[in-house]
């Protein structure tokens, strides 16, 4: 009774599903351990240290799509003395997908009517060896300016702008891998002059480096952490508060 | 236990059909069941996507209510075409929902769907129904990013225009951006405000409503059509305004609790007014184009 063409469309159907279900990623890989993003970052990095700040651009409002898209955030205002003020952002999110992804700072800036202008790679050296690729740019409005410095990661992979986030994300899908993400974002309110964005870099190797080595897999990925935990984790000008714990693990 | 044993009638009711054809429906329902899962579990409940499921149920209901005309024209299309086109839409199907691109899913099941419905009852069918099709299109979820690039020059605009107006009529309103100050308050223009997440949706039911009343008239429905924009950025203002305005009677608690359950609601219905106002106001336009038809 069951003729050729409801074999082969029926089946072409149940094909596509059986196919869907056997490709689809199912290895949750989410670097965070189940931790809290506040507790593995140091109250104190080098010479900067945290203090209370409401004047933040946020990735998120409460309630709102990004409220669903990050699973942990962590927002810091970091002075020193002798130093501009740092804000730093955390979103992470524990796993990513088209409809959960996290949104990069050219976007969550310009959603709140910043302009963004000098985006711009960078290559932020923390040793030796180690390089985060990372991108630079100004978010400004009438009456504020604010170079920022950040990068993101997908799963173990560090994309600098919005398709390589794509093809990073698939690549890993492909291997049956759901990634989880993070957005570090740096940024101060200043001229955004050379000199600040080589402070912002200089923030950004003291904090990598302050981090435990075991909990830098979540903000870097688990290759450049563990290649900086080849380096012993320490020693570079920012002073590290933790000397030696490169070795506790 | 499907003992049918009666020699093709013309008409052979839908359970007949599915009996017949259990194959087809078991391989339909593997794709549309987890597929409206996700839909329903993503997409279709965020702003962007409330007008899913309504589409998907209308759309239905609008290719049901002409089939006698569907039966009458009906003659099988070619068998290869559909193998192609089941083809490629199990290919993108699995790939879509493997990878969670649900745009490409529920495109590739749409496409599934046309295939089978096209090896039934041919081209000529499926041209006739364009419109229905065209509509269920819409069921198709837009990526986030193609609507953020859209979304934000839309925010500047209602954002401008409600700090005009009511800067205009008096009122202690001020922007920078899309940050529009009110007294001591301070109100940012979110997606959600711009519009755009209710246009693809305004844009549904108005079609629907042009294809409804009016008949099918390709001309009038796209002169309609082309009033859809402005008239979700207009409907927009309306929203912004009345929070505005709300926040500066009865501060920002008022505003905030009202925001979350009514402010959708509003945009919409001022939205589905503003379309039957204009279409009333545009009937001497479409007797016209009606005579020339």
């Amino acid at each position: 009774m069951i003729d050729r063409r409801d074999i082969i469309l029926g089946g072409g159907m149940l094909a596509a599903a059986a196919a869907a279900a056997a490709l689809t990623p199912r290895t949750h890989v989410e670097l965070l351990h189940g931790r809290k993003l506040d507790a593995i970052i140091p109250m104190r990095i080098g010479a900067w240290a945290t203090t209370p700040s409401q004047a933040f651009v946020l990735p998120k409002t409460p309630g709102d799509l990004a409220d669903r898209l990050y699973s942990d955030t962590v927002t810091r205002l970091y002075v020193a003395p002798n130093a501009l003020p740092v804000m730093m952002v955390l979103a992470y999110g524990n796993l990513q997908s088209d409809l959960l992804q996290l949104h990069r700072p050219e976007i969550c800036y310009a959603a709140v009517g910043f302009q963004i202008s000098n985006s711009a790679r960078l290559d932020l050296r923390v040793a030796p060896d180690v390089i985060i690729p990372a991108r630079e740019l100004v978010a400004s409005t009438d009456n504020r300016v604010e170079p920022i410095t950040y990068w993101t990661r997908i799963g173990d992979y560090l994309p600098t702008s919005r398709t390589e986030q794509r093809t990073m994300r698939l690549r890993q899908q492909l291997k049956g891998i759901v990634p989880d993400g993070i957005l570090v974002r740096l940024s101060t309110v200043a001229e955004p002059t050379p000199a600040t964005f080589a402070a912002l870099s200089e923030f950004a190797r003291a904090f990598i480096l302050s981090v435990r080595p075991a909990d830098r897999g979540v903000l870097v990925g688990t290759t450049i952490a563990a290649s900086l935990a080849r380096f012993g984790a320490g020693g570079t000008r920012g002073g590290v508060r933790r000397a030696g714990g490169g070795r506790k693990i | 236990m499907a003992t049918v044993i009666s020699p093709p009638a013309p008409t052979i009711g839908w359970r007949n059909f599915a009996l017949r054809h259990a194959l087809l429906v078991i391989g339909a329902i593997a794709l549309f069941v987890p597929t409206i899962a996700s839909l329903g579990a993503g997409p279709w409940s965020t702003e962007q996507g409330v007008h899913g499921p309504l589409v998907l149920a209308t759309g239905i209901w609008l290719i049901f209510r002409r089939g006698d005309e569907v039966r009458a024209l009906a003659t099988p299309g070619s068998f290869g075409l559909a193998v192609v086109a089941i083809l490629g839409a199990a290919m993108a199907y699995a790939f879509g929902r493997a990878f969670d691109f649900i745009t490409i899913e529920v495109a590739a099941m749409l496409l599934a769907f046309g295939a089978v419905a096209y090896s039934f009852v041919g081209g000529a069918v499926l041209r006739l129904m364009w419109f229905p099709i065209l509509y269920l299109a819409f069921m198709i979820p837009i990526p986030g990013s193609f609507l953020d690039v859209v979304t934000q020059p839309l925010k500047m605009v209602v954002s401008q225009a409600v700090s005009a107006v009511l800067g205009g009529v008096g009122y202690p309103v001020a922007r920078v951006g899309v940050t529009i100050y009110v007294a001591q308050y301070q109100l940012l223009v979110e997606d959600a405000c711009a519009g755009l997440n209710s246009l693809i949706s305004l844009t549904a039911i108005g079609l629907f409503y042009v294809y409804v009343m009016r008949n099918s008239n390709w001309r009038y429905s796209l002169l309609l059509l082309t009033l859809v924009v402005p008239i979700a950025i207009l409907a927009n203002c309306v929203r912004v305004a009345a929070l505005v305005l709300l926040t500066y009677y009865f501060g920002d608690a008022v505003a905030q609790g009202f925001l979350h359950k009514f402010a959708g609601m509003i945009t919409f219905t001022s939205a589905l007014l503003l379309i039957f106002l204009i279409d009333a106001l545009l009937s001497p336009v479409r007797a016209w184009l009606e005579v020339k038809r």
